[in-house]
């Protein structure tokens, strides 16, 4: 398995790739004639984000970039923010479970959402487990 | 645990990038470490220590928590 850490920088601009996907195609201020138009924009985004990640590997360089994909205080950044989110989201996944259970009545939809939760915890609690051995 | 990092820096006229490639990390961990933020695993005390031609008690000053016997 190849364990490539995300620099900051991949990371922030993966993170306005999946904004403005997500605006584009899914917001509901948005018209689908709206969304048409703006398809061209779309892939002019696009094209910009490979043109600053390609800018700023010319600019620092890969042995910049590997460094700082290898350096330990980034790694650890890196592993306690990814820990963080997982518990935000259980959190929310929870709260979320709760309200579509206890006020709006959404059953399916909430079993959906259970399995998710369950399957996600499961699946950390198993590469644990076999990280834990690894090691 | 505290260092003296940017004392020996400074009496070396070493600049902070300069020490980040000669231990191979970010300029940024250097000044987290200077700063007392980041504390540095053994393996980079070990670069740093060697990279001064010290040992890693002179660089790194350990603290102990509580009271000693």
């Amino acid at each position: 398995m190849i364990y490539r850490k995300h620099t900051l920088l991949d990371q922030g601009l993966n993170c306005i790739t999946l904004l403005v996907l997500g605006i584009l195609n899914a917001a509901p201020f948005i018209s689908p004639s709206q969304r048409r138009a703006l398809d061209p924009f779309l892939i002019l985004a696009l094209l910009l984000v490979i043109l600053v990640s390609w800018y700023h590997e010319r600019k620092h360089g890969k042995e910049d970039i590997r460094r700082e994909q290898r350096d330990e205080r980034n790694q650890m950044i890196l592993e306690k923010s990814i820990w963080y989110c997982h518990q935000a989201e259980s959190g929310i996944l929870l709260g979320l479970y709760a309200v579509l259970v206890l006020f709006l009545k959404e059953y399916e939809t909430a079993n959906i959402l259970l399995w998710v939760l369950i399957g996600r915890n499961l699946l950390a609690f198993v590469i644990r487990w076999w990280l834990n051995r690894e090691y | 645990m505290t260092n003296r990092i940017a004392e020996l820096r400074k009496e070396r006229r070493i600049s902070q990038a300069e020490l980040a490639d000669g231990v191979d990390v970010t300029r940024q961990t250097i000044i987290s470490l200077e700063s007392g933020r980041y504390n540095a695993s053994l393996l980079l005390a070990h670069k740093i220590a060697k990279y001064f031609g010290m040992t890693i008690e002179e660089v790194f000053l350990f603290e102990e928590e509580g009271n000693t016997p």
